[in-house]
């Protein structure tokens, strides 16, 4: 037997603790009492809609921009009116960018909160375990942010308006081997599903049309990619594809290819293309280089009030532009789904399937009867830091 | 509710984890943190055979099984070289590497894409489509798990275990070969984990190497020892309140800016509490 320990400071230290927990619990329900307070002042029943996003773990950077985000459009909405009269609601649970985390906030939300509809998730693994649970409820579940092709088709009650990696996969290689000529390309592909996504889709293509890829992998934690490198310059290959997650890890291996005075001609997925400061940062690298890129048009009114908006909002510049402005839609397509056969899960997404030409932020959306965005991807060459739409 | 079924369902799932990991950990005294390596193996095995080859579930479940068994048996072999905390450190290796394995082997696992479309069990023409029945299989498998613990612990094979974590040398002295009864009881843990992964993948539908990191090991170490080392009653305890606190803390009413992250420092704090306080854990006999 242990002796007992329990004096007057451990009993202090005890009660000290129990205090700290009993702060931090009553202080949330006062802070969100006092917001539900004010929001009672409307007096409408709101639509509840839920949504699905990596708010902590390793993908909880996109989901701090995917909130604020769904904040303006919702706050947009609700200012006008709402939904004939009705405001929208979110309820945002985490799903931690897994499958089991996702199954269950997803369960919570069908179950507890009752929503016809879910905003998500972000992740593909999230969509993929998720679904399940959505048909089975008929809920639709909407994601403007999942890209894995393992989605298309997957259930009637599955739908978005982020494009398949399939796409741009497909465009890149048509454009290096038909209109460049390219035989061989070196590839570094992060092993992330979406990575792995864009590889499959462009390594099918670029070798059926009779082309060879020359291919290293690197994990997440990675951050020496010399050796990797090192054999794919060796490779003398017409090109080098960097297929990344994430820009931040693209910017490690751009840095490399500098060190080792390596000079190619290089191809970036939609995920690093999309980070323009990336590209005039390394504008000199990059000369030449080739991304793919959905729309994200600076023309596009919509998308250029959004940029505003963010920062005049939360004083920094909108993150993952390209994922940006299909949240940004995704709402405003519920809002008129809603509006067009009301707020139940099936006839949703029966009403997802018609969508044609919506014009949003993220330029035309279409979706097909697989559930998938249609077209997408248009390639652009980098000229002087700077992206311009690649013709033949 | 579906919601709590689901919880329930989930929640027999780690209960079978942690008891399996408890004859490993608590029993005998061997901080193995590959476990989240043989849940995995149990969920790819079932992924990999139901998807692509249409086996019967409860066919690759066995396949699972003896699978995970001779992993295990392989890796036991070389940790039972080490001693004490040595074990811990040579497990962390066996984990990082078979997760590379998933992540990696992409013909058979699909990398990080992971294995979608995953079937329910079927058997003789009834599917366990249902929630509800899925839950009873669970549960079933969860009692027996419990069954087979119990009788193990309690066995006279049980006291050898328990004699080893007391004092491997003084045992030897006795005459009991220690690395026999150390590998019997971690293949023992393995083989019941990969019953875990079986039942995971089958429910979730999905899976991907996400789910079995060194992380989740070390999820289903908490487990462990938050219920109470040598325990059975603590190990179902500790796997039930780790699934369910952090569902609870969904209904806490935090700023919703900050919810999410809250609810993880609560999460963290309740634990550093529970085991200032209850350093043998809810319900156990022995201390770490």
């Amino acid at each position: 037997m242990e002796p007992d320990t329990q004096g007057s400071g451990a009993g202090m230290a005890k009660t000290i603790t129990w205090l700290v927990v009993l702060l931090l619990i009553v202080g949330g329900f006062v802070a969100y009492g006092g917001k539900a307070g004010t929001k009672k002042v409307e007096e409408k029943t709101p639509i509840k809609i839920g949504v699905l996003l990596p708010l902590t773990g390793d993908a909880a950077s996109y989901a701090e921009g995917a909130r604020n985000i769904y904040k303006i459009a919702v706050d947009e909405i609700n200012a006008m009116g709402g939904i004939k009269g009705q405001p929208l609601e979110l309820i945002i649970e985490d799903a931690k960018c897994n499958g089991k985390d996702a199954t269950s906030a997803a369960q919570k939300l069908v179950s507890v909160d009752k929503v016809q509809l879910i905003l998500g998730g972000f992740c593909s693994g999230e969509s993929i375990a998720a679904t399940p649970i959505a048909t089975e409820a008929k809920v639709a579940l909407f994601s403007p942010g999942s890209s894995s092709p393992d989605l298309t088709g997957i259930s009637p009650y599955f739908f978005r308006n982020y494009p398949s990696d399939a796409s741009q996969g497909r465009v890149l290689a048509d454009v290096l081997y038909t209109d460049k000529g390219f035989k061989k390309v070196a590839l570094i592909q992060e092993q992330t599903d979406y990575a792995l996504g864009v590889y499959k889709a462009f390594s099918a293509r670029f070798e059926e049309l009779g082309g060879t890829i020359v291919k290293e992998e690197v994990t997440t934690a990675s951050s020496d990619f010399r050796s990797q490198l090192t054999k794919l310059k060796a490779s003398k290959s017409d090109a080098f594809f960097i297929d990344t997650q994430t820009p931040a890890m693209s910017e490690r291996i751009f840095k490399q290819v500098q060190d080792l005075k390596w000079k190619p001609m290089i191809v970036i997925n939609d995920a690093t293309g999309g980070d323009v400061t990336l590209i005039a940062t390394y504008k000199d690298l990059l000369e030449g280089g080739i991304t793919a890129e959905f729309s994200s048009d600076p023309n596009n009114a919509k998308f250029a009030k959004l940029l505003v908006d963010y920062k005049t909002q939360f004083g920094a510049d909108m993150p993952y532009q390209a994922y940006g402005q299909t949240e940004y839609d995704a709402v405003y397509l519920i809002k008129d789904a809603i509006e067009a056969v009301g707020y139940n899960g099936e006839k949703i997404a029966a009403w997802s399937r018609i969508v044609k030409d919506w014009e949003g932020a993220s330029g035309k959306i279409t979706i097909g009867e697989n559930g998938d965005r249609i077209g997408g991807h248009t390639v652009e060459v980098i000229k002087a830091g700077k992206k311009e739409v690649y013709v033949k | 509710m579906e919601y709590l079924i689901h919880l329930a369902i989930l929640s027999s799932i780690f209960v079978i984890l942690s008891l399996s990991l408890n004859l490993v950990l608590g029993y005998t005294g061997l901080i193995s943190l590959a476990h989240a390596s043989f849940f995995g193996i149990g969920a790819y095995t079932v992924a990999i055979l139901t998807t692509g080859f249409h086996f019967n579930f409860f066919l690759a479940l066995l396949i699972g099984m003896l699978i995970s068994a001779v992993v295990s048996l392989g890796i036991g072999v070389v940790l039972s070289k080490f001693r004490g905390d040595f074990v811990a450190i040579g497990s962390v290796g066996f984990c990082i590497i078979v997760w590379s394995i998933f992540l990696n082997a992409e013909v058979l696992t699909r990398g990080p894409l992971g294995i979608p479309g995953i079937p329910r069990p079927e058997f003789f023409g009834f599917t366990f489509s249902t929630n509800y029945s899925f839950l009873l299989l669970t549960l079933l498998f969860a009692f027996l798990v419990y069954l087979v613990v119990r009788y193990v612990a309690h066995s006279s094979f049980g006291r050898v275990l328990k004699g080893i974590r007391e004092d491997e040398d003084a045992l030897q002295v006795f005459g009991y070969r220690a690395l026999h009864y150390k590998l019997a009881v971690f293949v023992l843990g393995a083989v019941l984990a990969s019953v875990a992964g079986a039942l995971f993948a089958s429910y979730i539908k999905f899976i991907d190497p996400s789910t079995f990191t060194l992380n989740d090991s070390i999820f289903f170490l908490s487990a462990v020892i938050l219920g109470g080392l040598a325990s059975n009653k603590g190990a179902v305890i500790g796997a039930v309140v780790l699934i369910l606190l952090p569902e609870a803390l969904r209904f806490v009413g935090f700023p919703p800016d900050i919810a999410a992250q809250t609810r993880q420092a609560i999460y963290g704090l309740m634990l550093v509490v529970l085991m200032l306080y209850r350093p043998q854990g809810l319900s156990g006999e022995y201390k770490l």
